[in-house]
């Protein structure tokens, strides 16, 4: 059969809105956390940051033209 | 120079195999022995119709020409066949463009050869012969000077030459894109431009319709039916004097049988092309991957078909480079060109959102026409672990900045007393 992405090409734009915005807040709100030593929340959110900006990020360049 | 070849027997379909055994050393003459599908018996006839393409074999008469002249070439040949075996007869049918042909020339040691008339003109159509009971010609000391033949005839059609071609094909998973992007270096092989090139002229040539056939003004590709944004620029900048139309949906049910039609787009140069001009410029479209490259279940594969080239019309493509790009993380990969290419090489090809770079084949070759426009097939696994690697990259990065502001936000940086 002919090829088929996983992720529609047509979702991609919306896709990339949604996780670039999500990551970027994340990112906001990181930002504001207080300056404890350690705090498993100052992880989790880096990395949930990290993940969404990943595939944000993949989603933008392919919306906008760039065929990653 | 010849090109391509083909053997075919007259009548049947399908062509013969043909195998060049290089040059033989006595008669200095280039050897290809062609097998038949089944031995001939003794006292059996066959015909085999042999086809090849020359390049560049006509050159333009006078060399040098204004704008609004008209195009002759002169085209040589030798008037005996070059065989290894007795011939019983031949002839030469020389067949130009136009039926304008200014002069034919036959050397007088031929002439002596024919029993009638030596050559007889017809229309666009020139024979010279028939010339009977000759001995074999590839054969050490033979001469074939003497026999030379030529014809002065108007070519009508531009003579454009690719003088080079690069190509660069990549291919994108996550955004389902076949991006193909040529270089090409363009030269157009009418007489040279006598004098000064005349804006004046031209444009009045081109408002009365009356172009001469030694300017080119435009080159037209077609390119896939799936062809959607294209570009094209050149080394001043982006060229917008170009026309694009996309794949025309197909209107009824017998239009749709008919298969996919071709996007056309039509280039406008920077400059009209005079005779003896050259112009460089890059172009690209991108194409959606379902088009070109398929899943085959059964092998846990995708098959790729890449075109080696858009073929332009009675052009010659004097050396073409085509790179394909794989997406990053492919392995199991299997490449088959269309035709013998000269060199094929492997690289590694990194650009955007890359860690390890991306597979990339190029394939060098020379001298190809229209003829030579097949698919390159390319088969390739790629891992789902290997899709993911972008993302992954994006991420890792995204966690590296995060904790430079962790560890920035703990170290202390006021001035104390």
């Amino acid at each position: 059969p002919p090829f088929s992405p996983a992720i529609p090409t047509t979702l991609l734009p919306y896709i990339a809105l949604l996780l670039c915005s999500a990551a970027f807040l994340l990112g906001f709100y990181f930002t504001t956390l207080p300056k404890t030593a350690f705090s498993i929340r100052e992880v989790l959110v880096a990395l949930v940051a990290s993940i969404l900006a990943g595939f944000g990020i993949v989603a933008l360049f392919n919306y906008l033209g760039v065929y990653v | 120079m010849t090109s391509w070849m083909q053997v075919k027997v007259k009548g049947l379909t399908g062509s013969l195999e043909v195998e060049p055994l290089g040059q033989n050393a006595e008669s200095l003459a280039y050897v290809y022995a062609i097998n038949l599908a089944k031995p001939l018996p003794k006292g059996e006839y066959l015909t085999i119709l042999v086809d090849t393409i020359q390049l560049h074999a006509s050159y333009p008469k006078p060399a040098y020409a204004s704008q609004t002249d008209s195009h002759f070439r002169v085209y040589e040949a030798d008037g005996l066949l070059l065989s290894p075996y007795e011939t019983t007869s031949q002839r030469l049918r020389f067949k130009a463009p136009t039926p304008s042909i200014r002069s034919y020339h036959i050397s007088h040691t031929l002439e002596d050869l024919a029993k009638e008339e030596p050559v007889v003109k017809s229309g666009a159509t020139v024979t010279f012969g028939p010339f009977k009971s000759q001995p074999p010609t590839a054969t050490k000391g033979f001469n074939r000077t003497p026999y030379r033949v030529s014809v002065d005839f108007e070519m009508n059609i531009p003579s454009l030459t690719v003088v080079s071609l690069n190509r660069s094909v990549e291919v994108s998973h996550w955004g389902a894109n076949m991006n193909t992007q040529d270089d090409y270096m363009l030269r157009n092989d009418a007489p040279e431009l006598k004098g000064q090139f005349s804006r004046l002229d031209f444009q009045m040539a081109q408002h009365a319709r009356r172009m001469s056939p030694v300017i080119i003004s435009a080159v037209t590709l077609q390119l896939p039916s799936g062809a959607q944004n294209p570009y094209y620029f050149d080394l001043v900048g982006n060229v917008s004097t170009s026309a694009f139309r996309p794949a025309a949906k197909p209107s009824s049910e017998r239009a749709a049988r008919l298969g996919p039609q071709n996007a056309q787009l039509d280039l406008k140069p920077r400059y009209p092309l005079m005779g003896g001009w050259n112009y460089t410029f890059t172009v690209g479209w991108d194409a959606p991957l379902g088009d070109s490259a398929h899943w085959d279940e059964k092998n846990g594969r995708w098959i790729l078909a890449v075109p080696f080239m858009t073929p332009l019309p009675s052009t010659p493509v004097d050396k073409a480079e085509v790179r394909v790009i794989l997406p990053e993380g492919a392995t199991d990969i299997t490449v088959h060109p269309p035709f013998d290419v000269s060199l094929m090489e492997r690289s590694t090809h990194i650009t955007y959102l890359d860690t390890i770079g991306r597979p990339a084949f190029t394939f060098h070759a020379e001298n190809l026409t229209e003829v030579h426009d097949g698919l390159i097939y390319i088969t390739y696994k790629v891992p789902l672990a290997a899709h993911l690697q972008k993302p992954l990259a994006v991420g890792i990065a995204s966690l590296i900045v995060f904790s430079v502001m962790w560890t920035l936000k703990r170290v202390d940086m006021t001035i104390h007393k």
